[in-house]
């Protein structure tokens, strides 16, 4: 086999293997906690007040988990595998919050001041990245 | 047959805390009792379960928290402050007290990452808590910076005191409120506390600097450390006298009658 064949046949392999590799559909956030003066926590955003934390359940996957369309916590029994939450990465950006990972899948979200901030999920085991807002807000705004 | 087992020091309790028998903080020795017939039970606890027992359980179930008097002023502890005791629970604290946090686990302290309280060192070496923002702030345990991790969180409330409280030792070893005038006679002793109040008369939480003062000064003689919020003082002269104390940024004044010994 010529050498143009060996790299035609990489190619398709690779291109292949590619293909194998499923992209993040939706995030399921699942509030674990009730913080002191809570807000919202889903996987559209999170909003919190600043001085308080929540612990977080956040699955990704690679389907649609329910029938209520992509990015929502609304699945329930329907719901598809998640990705092995030990392969799920999340990571942060923002001055206005703290993560803290708990245990797979499991997370805490501190407000740290009043700001923005975004999460990142990505994975080993599948292509792209999903981005969950986070607002924190000033506590003189809490009822 | 049963076997008992000591366990000395405290297994790594980062992920899970264990159904263990009795938990003595002070010396920081837990000490687990099986039987037998219970070993199974118990290697159910080492799986993930928080037993019932001192402290406040954290919000997501891994940890308990235990709130301690870093300093002798602070009026939550004012009788077991030198124990080295605990709280069970986590009280409300005044804003700008000192105080500090501890949990069951032993890898890291509690730590805040918000900018409303502040890490500072007491003189005893211990890490404690500045409250710098009236309102909650959470609180975690088994925080590990450079990774990321943690293992529980909780809350704390941070509040204004609105006033200063007076209370008097009372027959039976309880802190009675003082509402008015204190009667007291030349050469008698008197126990005295002080402590931050909140909105609803409440005593708050945290170590403030304290200052006592006797007016005129001949009238008092005070005993104990007068920066401290429980004192002993004698009155030395009879007639209208007063003792004013200044807890943070309040005071409060606190009018005593002395007479003399009936002969």
């Amino acid at each position: 086999m010529s050498r143009a064949r060996f790299a035609l046949l990489g190619l398709l392999v690779a291109a292949l293997g590619s293909g194998c590799t499923p992209d993040i559909e939706a995030v399921t956030v699942t509030p674990l906690t009730t913080p002191p003066l809570a807000l919202r926590a889903d996987a559209d955003g999170i909003e919190i007040f600043d001085g308080t934390g929540v612990g977080l359940e956040i699955f990704a996957y690679t389907e649609d988990p329910g029938p209520q369309g992509e990015n929502t916590q609304t699945c329930e029994d329907d719901c598809g595998d998640p990705i092995d939450p030990e392969e799920v990465d999340i990571t942060f950006s923002g001055e206005a919050i703290d993560v803290y990972r708990v245990d797979d899948g499991i997370y805490i979200v501190a407000g740290v001041k009043p700001g923005e901030g975004t999460l990142f999920v990505t994975s080993s085991e599948a292509h792209g990245t999903i981005q969950i807002p986070v607002t924190v807000v000033p506590q003189s705004e809490a009822d | 047959m049963d076997l008992q087992v000591e366990i000395v020091p405290p297994p790594q309790m980062h992920d899970a805390a264990p159904c263990n028998g009795e938990m003595i903080r002070d010396d920081r020795v837990m000490s687990f009792s099986y039987s037998i017939p219970l070993l199974a039970f118990a290697a159910l606890g080492f799986a993930g379960c928080l037993p019932d027992g001192p402290g406040e359980k954290g919000e997501l179930g891994n940890d308990r928290f235990f709130y301690e008097c870093a300093l002798p002023e602070d009026a939550a502890c004012d009788d077991e402050f030198n124990s080295g005791a605990a709280l069970l629970d986590i009280p409300s604290v005044a804003l700008g007290s000192t105080f500090a946090i501890d949990t069951e686990n032993y890898d890291s302290d509690a730590f805040s990452p918000t900018d409303r309280l502040r890490e500072v060192q007491v003189s005893s070496g211990a890490v404690a808590f500045e409250a710098l923002q009236e309102g909650q702030a959470v609180i975690m345990s088994g925080v590990t910076s450079d990774a990321g991790e943690a293992s529980d969180l909780t809350h704390i409330v941070v509040v204004a005191p609105s006033a200063v409280g007076f209370f008097r030792r009372g027959t039976e070893d309880e802190w009675v409120p003082l509402a008015t005038d204190v009667d007291a006679q030349v050469g008698e002793v008197i126990e005295l506390r002080v402590a931050p109040l909140d909105g609803g008369g409440g005593v708050l939480a945290g170590a403030l600097p304290i200052t006592w003062s006797g007016e005129p000064d001949e009238a008092f003689m005070i005993f104990d450390d007068a920066s401290d919020n429980v004192i002993e003082v004698r009155a030395d002269v009879a007639g209208a006298a007063s003792i004013t104390v200044t807890v943070g940024e309040l005071s409060g004044t606190l009018g005593f009658a002395v007479q003399e010994v009936a002969q």
